[in-house]
C-alpha cells in the first residue's frame, strides 16, 4: 500500500468535498422555512472513500476522517456555526446509516448513497427542530425524504462512475 | 436501465419505502390544514415561547430580541409578513418570501425567532 497516494488522493477529495460545499451554499435550501439545510451534494467524496476498499485499507476511518475535515473547513471558510452544527450531524448520522447499510451488504453503491442522503436531510430536520424547540418543523419531513432521495441518487451514479474510473 | 446503473431489488424497496413513508407525511399535513386556508394571525416565539400573537390585517412592525440578544424586525403589511431587517449572520430570515398562508413559518435560527401563521 502506498501511503503517499492514498494520502493523495485523501487530500484531492477533500479539495472536491469543499468545492461541493461550496456550490450547494449558492442553491436554494430544499425547505426555506428551514434555514441551512444542505442538500448533501458534499457527501460524493465520503461514498467514493467509502467503496474504495484497493487504496484504502482501512476505508471507514479514512472516510469519517474526510467527512469531519470537509464539515469543519467548509465551516471556517464559508458558514457560520449554525451550518456548521447542522453539516456536522447531518454528516454523522449519514456516515453511521451508510456504514450500517454497507456492511448489511443488502443494497448497492446507489442504495447506500441513498440511505445516507435521506438520514442526512433528517437528522439536520431534527437537529434545527430541537434547537429551535418547534417540534412543528418535523412535519416538513416529507419534502427532506424526497430531496434526500433525489440527493443520494446524484451522489451514488456519479460516486459509481468515479469508482469503475480508478477501477480500470 | 435503472439495473444498468447498478441499482438492485432492494434499492427500490428502500426508496419505495421512503416514499410510502414521505407521500404519509405529505397526507397527514394537507389534513391538518398546513396547505393554503387564509391565516388570521401572526405568532412570534423566541427559543419555542410565544412572545406575541398578532392580527394579520393591522400593518405593523415590531422589533423583536432573540435568543441571544440578537435583532429582528418583523413585518406586516397588506395581510403579509416577512422579516425585514435582522443582524443574524446569514440573514436567511430576511431573504425568505413574506408569508400569507395559515401554517407558514419564517424562521431566524440563529436568533431562534419562529414567526408562525395561523
Ligand atoms: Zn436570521
Amino acid at each position: 500500500m502506498n501511503r503517499t497516494k492514498s494520502l493523495a488522493e485523501m487530500g484531492l477529495l477533500i479539495a472536491v468535498a469543499l468545492v461541493l460545499s461550496r456550490i450547494e451554499s449558492f442553491l436554494p435550501p430544499p425547505v426555506p422555512s428551514v434555514p441551512g439545510i444542505k442538500l448533501g451534494l458534499a457527501n460524493l467524496p465520503t461514498v467514493i472513500l467509502l467503496y474504495d476498499e484497493r487504496r484504502f485499507p482501512r476505508p471507514y476511518i479514512s472516510a469519517i476522517t474526510l467527512s469531519v475535515s470537509r464539515v469543519l473547513l467548509a465551516g471556517f471558510m464559508f458558514s457560520g456555526l449554525w451550518s456548521t452544527i447542522y453539516a456536522l450531524s447531518g454528516a454523522a448520522v449519514s456516515f453511521f446509516i451508510m456504514l450500517l447499510c454497507k456492511l448489511s451488504k443488502k443494497l448497492s453503491l446507489i442504495g447506500v448513497s441513498i440511505a445516507g442522503g435521506t438520514s442526512h436531510n433528517l437528522a439536520q430536520l431534527a437537529i434545527a427542530a430541537f434547537v429551535m424547540a418547534e417540534p412543528r418543523l418535523l412535519s416538513l419531513y416529507p419534502v427532506l425524504i424526497i430531496s434526500g432521495i433525489a440527493a443520494g441518487f446524484l451522489v451514488g451514479i456519479t460516486a459509481r462512475l468515479v469508482d469503475r474510473i480508478l477501477c480500470s | 436501465m435503472l439495473k444498468r446503473i447498478g441499482f438492485t431489488r432492494n434499492d427500490l424497496i428502500l426508496v419505495a419505502a421512503l416514499l410510502v413513508f414521505a407521500a404519509f407525511g405529505a397526507w397527514r399535513g394537507v389534513n391538518i390544514g398546513v396547505s393554503s386556508a387564509v391565516a388570521e394571525k401572526v405568532i412570534i416565539r423566541v427559543n419555542g415561547e410565544v412572545l406575541t400573537e398578532l392580527p394579520l390585517d393591522e400593518d405593523r412592525e415590531l422589533g423583536v430580541t432573540g435568543y441571544d440578544g440578537g435583532f429582528n424586525v418583523v413585518t406586516i403589511t397588506n395581510r403579509e409578513v416577512y422579516i425585514r431587517e435582522a443582524d443574524c449572520p446569514d440573514l436567511l430570515c430576511v431573504k425568505h418570501a413574506p408569508a400569507s398562508e395559515r401554517g407558514e413559518l419564517i424562521v431566524c435560527l440563529p436568533h431562534r425567532i419562529a414567526v408562525e401563521l395561523e
